[in-house]
């Protein structure tokens, strides 16, 4: 009798598995289907694929979306195309996000004679004092000097800001990047060569006065294109050059991903030949809201001239102040809390404590640091004798950033704890064992390691701030602004916030247009962030054992 | 530096490492005294203004919690926090129906059905879910998903002449499928986490005894895990409750009416479905909607209906603060199960 | 639309073109958004407050940019009340648009924080009641209404049926749409309507959004709501509008710009602009303050972009005497 029904159940619970199988599968694909979904919706209106022509759609097809699918269907089976292809790929856009990030924060934003200031009085010598103490290993005083550095180097430059500034207005704009970019910029291309590639000296040095080259030779060039400033060439030149330089050598070198080029060579090739046969039979192209005036203009009342410009600005400029605070306070507290918080006793409460506080605060609402925002940065009057505290400002950059870190501050500990804590004990002891001190190990040993799950969490967590809207709308961000913020203390604009501003507008062209550009603007500056973080790991990956 | 020159310089390193030692050990532990102070910051910003509300002789606190009625400038105020809490109930159970069903069955197909191949390319898809800004989510409910919703409702109705009510412009049904689909990740991620930390010995065990792949997934590891499930659910709804900008797009700035209850053998009351299926086609705003409105409304500032936003917001703190607590209690206890 | 691969196209092209060798040019190539000013105004204004007032400054803030590129806006809609409290009482805003007047509690913050104001009034919404159109075919009367007989509906212990309201009118429940307590509109309905000793009804659907009262007119044949002229301007055939009748005797009066302008119409309700008198003392300041007045009486600006009613030209000439005198005071 057992034996009969243990068959009959053996029968129906295959069929049963199997239904259970797909169920469970086609679950994991419900969501991200219907994201899908979305997302294809919103393109189709960013763009106004809509109005295009039935040959256009053909042109494209024939000369992009079919050669792109072949080549994904070539490269399936192939991890090291798959891989070059990735790499290729991953660092254009992570060169791009950098280029862009460069470009707003040193041109846009802080402007020649402030970014040079600093970049003599801080960025050049920490700079130069870390290389130095990877030539000496011995200068034990380099940390030290570095984090000294830190602190007055701000100070020194904020009070050397007129003459220096002034010094650098004889040079003008370009010559201060050429300076402070391109030929720092040559010096890392030619440590690349020789430490990565092994190229000899000659060669390191050749693709250094190579790059220096075609910066100046590119300049004649660039002046015939109204929109490109020398300045932003310089920038692009190292900031996007560099990584797709490295990125192309690489797999260059590597013969069997020589094959990956060829997606590149598809996606411009394709573009250029369906540009060139569209415009040929003259197919009826599609009218996109997000385009170049789309992403140069501020708002307007008027759906066709609004644009997203001071809001894209805001957001870089709030994402890189808060990557700096949280970068900072989350690896010092996760360091703190990992390697230095007492585990045992009273004081181990303590760190329990801490450690249970910050989970919490990763679970808190954002509209609730909203409300922490408003109260401590902007409506504050504290007097601590004579020194008075009256917030930094309803709205400004500071202000924002602050907040914003504060909201992901929790999540970059504990991801930066996971990192730190998955580094094996039996390093720190070889590293004790080698009479390094505490900070020695974490310096040489922990935190190397550990640096590519920080930095993966780090940029993942910065993707929520650059999303987040409610503490924006609480501490008094504006909703129009036809310039970028000027500095810390103006105030700001945001993408997600005028998302919100224009969704409301009860114009359908301002719902299915203009917004769904902005959604499309702020999704693909998300994923290029992300692709960051999905290069990080991916490298990391590779090198652990 | 060459060995000779060595011997000196220990000595005078020696004065210098100490000092270098402590500077770093205490500008560390400031970083991590910086997460304590946020944590007083929260609790002092929402404390002193919501004292100062509940200390108000309009407000009771009593009333706060019971009275059915928000309407924080209408003659005669009434500062009811229900109908703000029915809205947060309606939109994270709907979310919940939608996320914690999908969810898991999706972390039990990562965990026990899918290839590694599958498992490195769904996973990021996934994260991808929880990476999409709030803000978006709302404007897909809200010029995508309620007008196809209404699509299919008019479909439903007129294929078999049902009543369904259609939704209106705002509602509560596209507020909690979109937040529905933003806490997937959350769920599934940490369930998966936490049926793969279940023994493979306890499988092994099971096959041996001739269950299928479908049993040793649904009576094995789901029940061995079920406290990191249970943790992760709980979490995940925490996230529901404090979604705001999601839902302020999609589900309206009014809070939803309190359906009218029946009593069933004269004692015990309850809501008709049919009420509360229509609560979901019209505007429900929560606790995080209101708090919005009332921060850009024109209402003046030292006002008792401006501090009302402070007495919502120490609510949601406590509340979520409580589900966080709960969830991490229950997660310590699984992890001391197989460690 | 090829702006961008055009770029892309030429940045290729400057990576292979290896040309003469140019060198370091030192001088050229401003950066940044544009310095160059015409008539020589620049600075930053910072607005802050309502979201009613919002499309007009918008409005009239990208008109002046355009005239004075060197003026940098910052404009925020905070509400009425977040304005005043969070930023204009603070010293932290130049301009607070106001749905409302200020409030004695917002004065006595501003007077605290040594913060004099000037009040401005920009425009006039006329907020329009409406009813639903297959209702007003039916019984046209209620197209019609005296002012008495919106108090009656919209106050406490009131009407609850259309009945209750006028013996020939449907014995349907009223189905009431309005805006939510925590706005400017409803502060200026309730005064305007109901006035002092009668409580608003709180049997309604509130809601900031227009188009959910648009929508809930639309959709329920007994309904009725209210909402700014703007909305049922670009809405005119989806719901009837309501004449109201200010007393007994009077004409019944159409809602419409020129009805609102003339004063003519009941429910005219005044928006605000608040500058602060210290800011004033500054040129860009100042000189965006008259542009304000006098756009208020831009009839295409006002009327036709934004939907609001402007104001007529003596009103705004007396406004412009009054911000003169304030900035020569300043």
């Amino acid at each position: 009798m057992a034996t009969r029904s243990e068959s009959g159940f053996g029968e129906v619970s295959r069929l049963r598995g199997i239904v259970f199988k797909y169920l469970t599968f086609g679950a994991s694909l419900v969501g991200i289907l219907a994201l899908g979904v979305l997302l294809a919706y919103v393109f189709w209106d960013a763009l106004g694929l809509e109005s295009a022509g039935t040959a256009w759609y053909l042109t494209y097809t024939v000369t992009l979306l079919a050669p792109l699918l072949g080549f994904l269907a070539y490269a399936r089976d192939k991890p090291e195309v798959t891989a070059g292809a990735i790499e290729l790929v991953g660092f254009t856009l992570a060169g791009g996000t950098l280029s862009f990030a460069a470009i707003i924060v040193l041109i846009v934003i802080a402007g020649p004679g402030v970014w040079v200031t600093y970049f003599l009085t801080v960025v050049a010598p920490v700079i130069g004092l870390f290389l130095y103490g990877q030539y000496e290993r011995e200068a034990t005083w380099v940390g030290l000097a570095m984090l000294g550095t830190l602190v007055v180097g701000p100070i020194v430059g904020t009070l050397g800001l007129g003459a220096i500034s002034t010094v650098a207005a004889l040079l003008g704009a370009p010559g201060v990047y050429f300076l402070s970019l391109v030929v720092p910029g040559a010096g890392l291309a030619a440590f690349l060569a020789a430490d990565r590639f092994d190229a000899s000296r000659r060669v390191a040095l050749g693709v250094a006065v190579g790059l220096l080259v075609l910066a100046i030779v590119g300049v004649p060039v660039v002046d015939t294109v109204p929109i490109v400033a020398r300045s932003v060439w310089f920038a692009v030149l190292v900031m996007l050059g560099l990584p797709v330089g490295f990125a192309v050598t690489n797999t260059a070198r590597q013969p069997a991903r020589r094959a990956a080029f060829a997606l590149p060579a598809i996606a411009i090739g394709g573009f250029l030949v369906g540009e060139f046969v569209v415009g040929a039979i003259g197919a009826t192209q599609p009218s996109p809201w997000l385009d170049w005036q789309f992403l140069t203009s501020p708002t307007s009342s008027l759906p066709a001239d609004a644009g997203l410009y001071p809001a894209v600005i805001g957001s870089v400029f709030l994402i890189i102040l808060v990557s700096i605070f949280t970068f900072v306070f989350g690896v010092g507290t996760a360091v703190y809390l990992e390697e230095y918080a007492p585990s045992s006793g009273l004081l181990g409460t303590v760190t329990r404590l801490i450690n249970v506080n910050i989970s919490n605060l990763a679970g808190v609402p954002s509209v609730v640091y909203g409300l922490l925002g408003l109260g401590i940065f902007v409506n504050i009057n504290i007097q601590f004798g004579p020194v008075v505290y009256a917030g930094i400002g309803a709205g400004t950059v500071l202000t924002a950033a602050m907040t914003l870190s504060l909201l992901i501050l929790p999540i970059v500990v504990i991801s930066a704890q996971e990192a730190v804590r998955s580094v094996p004990d039996s390093l720190r002891q070889a590293s004790y064992g080698m009479g390094a001190t505490r900070w020695q190990t974490i310096r040489n040993v922990v935190l190397p390691r550990s640096l590519p799950g920080i930095l993966t969490g780090t940029i993942l967590a910065l993707g929520r701030a650059i999303g987040e809207t409610a503490p924006l709308i609480m501490i008094g961000a504006v909703a129009t602004k036809y310039n970028p913020p000027s500095g810390l203390f103006d105030t700001l604009t945001a993408m997600p916030l005028q998302i919100y501003t224009w969704a409301f507008l009860p114009s359908e062209e301002f719902r299915y247009g203009v917004v769904a550009a902005g959604v499309v603007t702020l999704l693909i500056v998300l994923l290029s962030m992300n692709s960051v973080a999905i290069l990080v790991r991916n490298k990391y990956q590779q090198e652990t054992y | 530096m060459s060995n000779e020159g060595r011997t000196p310089d220990l000595t005078r390193d020696r004065g210098l490492q100490t000092v270098r030692e402590s500077t770093y050990k205490y500008a560390l532990a400031g970083c991590a005294v910086l997460s304590v102070l946020t944590t007083v910051g929260i609790i002092g910003v929402l404390f002193v203004d919501a004292a100062e509300f509940f200390a108000s002789p309009a407000v009771t606190f009593g009333e706060f919690f019971t009275s059915t009625r928000f309407s924080p400038n209408l003659e005669p105020v009434s500062f009811g926090i229900f109908p703000l809490l029915l809205g947060t109930l309606l939109v994270t159970f709907g979310a919940a129906l939608v996320a914690l069903p999908i969810g898991l069955l999706t972390a039990i197909y990562l965990s026990e059905y899918a290839s590694q191949r599958t498992r490195s390319v769904l996973k990021p898809m996934l994260e991808v879910l929880a990476g999409v800004p709030t803000v978006v989510y709302g404007y897909f409910a809200l010029v995508y998903i309620t007008p196809a919703l209404n699509v299919v409702i008019g479909g439903v109705n007129g294929a078999l002449g049902t009543q369904f009510p259609t939704l209106g412009l705002f509602n509560g049904l596209s507020a909690s499928i979109v937040v529905g689909i933003m806490i997937i990740p959350m769920v599934s991620s940490i369930s998966e986490d936490a049926m793969s930390s279940v023994p493979d010995s306890l499988r092994q065990a099971g096959y041996g005894l001739g269950a299928t792949k479908f049993n040793v997934s649904l009576r094995i590891v789901v029940p061995a895990a079920i406290s990191g499930i249970a943790s992760s659910f709980i979490l995940a709804i925490s996230r529901a409750i404090g979604e705001t900008m999601a839902v302020v797009l999609a589900a309206g700035s009014r809070p939803p009416d309190i359906p009218p209850t029946q009593s069933a053998f004269g004692l015990l009351p309850y809501v008709a479905p049919g009420d509360l299926l229509a609560l979901y086609s019209d505007s429900a705003a929560t606790m995080t909607v209101a708090m919005i409105n009332i921060a850009v409304s024109d209402l003046s500032g030292g006002s008792l209906a401006y501090q009302s936003l402070f007495a919502i917001g120490l609510t949601l703190f406590v509340i979520t603060l409580a589900m966080n607590v709960i969830s991490d209690a229950i997660a310590n206890r699984y992890r001391e199960e197989y460690e | 639309m090829t702006d961008s691969p055009n770029r892309s196209v030429s940045r290729r092209s400057f990576l292979t073109s290896a040309g003469a060798v140019g060198a370091l040019a030192l001088a050229g190539c401003t950066e940044g958004p544009g310095s160059g000013t015409d008539n020589g105004l620049s600075g930053s204004i910072r607005i802050s407050g309502s979201s009613t007032v919002y499309p007009v400054a918008q409005a009239v803030t990208e008109q002046f940019r355009s005239q004075n590129p060197g003026v940098e806006f910052n404009l925020s809609r905070d509400g009425s009340g977040g304005g005043f409290s969070n930023l204009f009482c603070e010293g932290n805003s130049d301009f607070n648009n106001a749905s409302r007047e200020i409030s004695s509690d917002e004065e006595e913050q501003c007077s605290s924080n040594d913060i004099e104001y000037h009040e401005i009034n920009v425009a006039t919404d006329a907020l329009t009641v409406i009813v639903n159109n297959d209702f007003a075919s039916e019984y046209p009367g209620v197209t019609d209404m005296s002012i008495d007989q919106v108090r009656q509906i919209w106050r406490a212990d009131g009407a609850t049926t259309w009945q209750d309201v006028n013996g020939d009118w449907p014995d349907e429940a009223i189905n009431r749409f309005g805006a939510a307590d925590t706005s400017g509109t409803f502060d200026y309905f309730r005064e305007a309507v109901l006035g002092e000793d009668a409580n608003h009804t709180s049997d309604y659907s509130p809601t900031e959004q227009d188009n959910t009262i648009l929508q809930g007119v639309q959709q329920g044949r007994y309904a009725i709501g209210y909402f700014g002229f703007s909305y049922y301007q670009d809405n005119q055939d989806a719901v009837t509008a309501v004449t109201l009748q200010a007393e007994d005797g009077d004409s019944y009066v159409e809602p419409t710009l020129e009805n609102a302008k003339s004063g003519d119409y009941p429910l005219a309700r005044p928006l605000f602009t608040y500058p602060k008198v210290s800011s004033l003392s500054q040129d860009h300041i100042a000189e965006f303050a008259r542009y304000f007045v006098r756009q208020s009486a831009n009839d295409s600006l006002i009327a036709d972009q934004v939907g609001y009613v402007p104001k007529t030209e003596e009103g705004m000439q007396s406004e412009l005497d009054a911000l003169n005198e304030a900035i020569s005071n300043a």
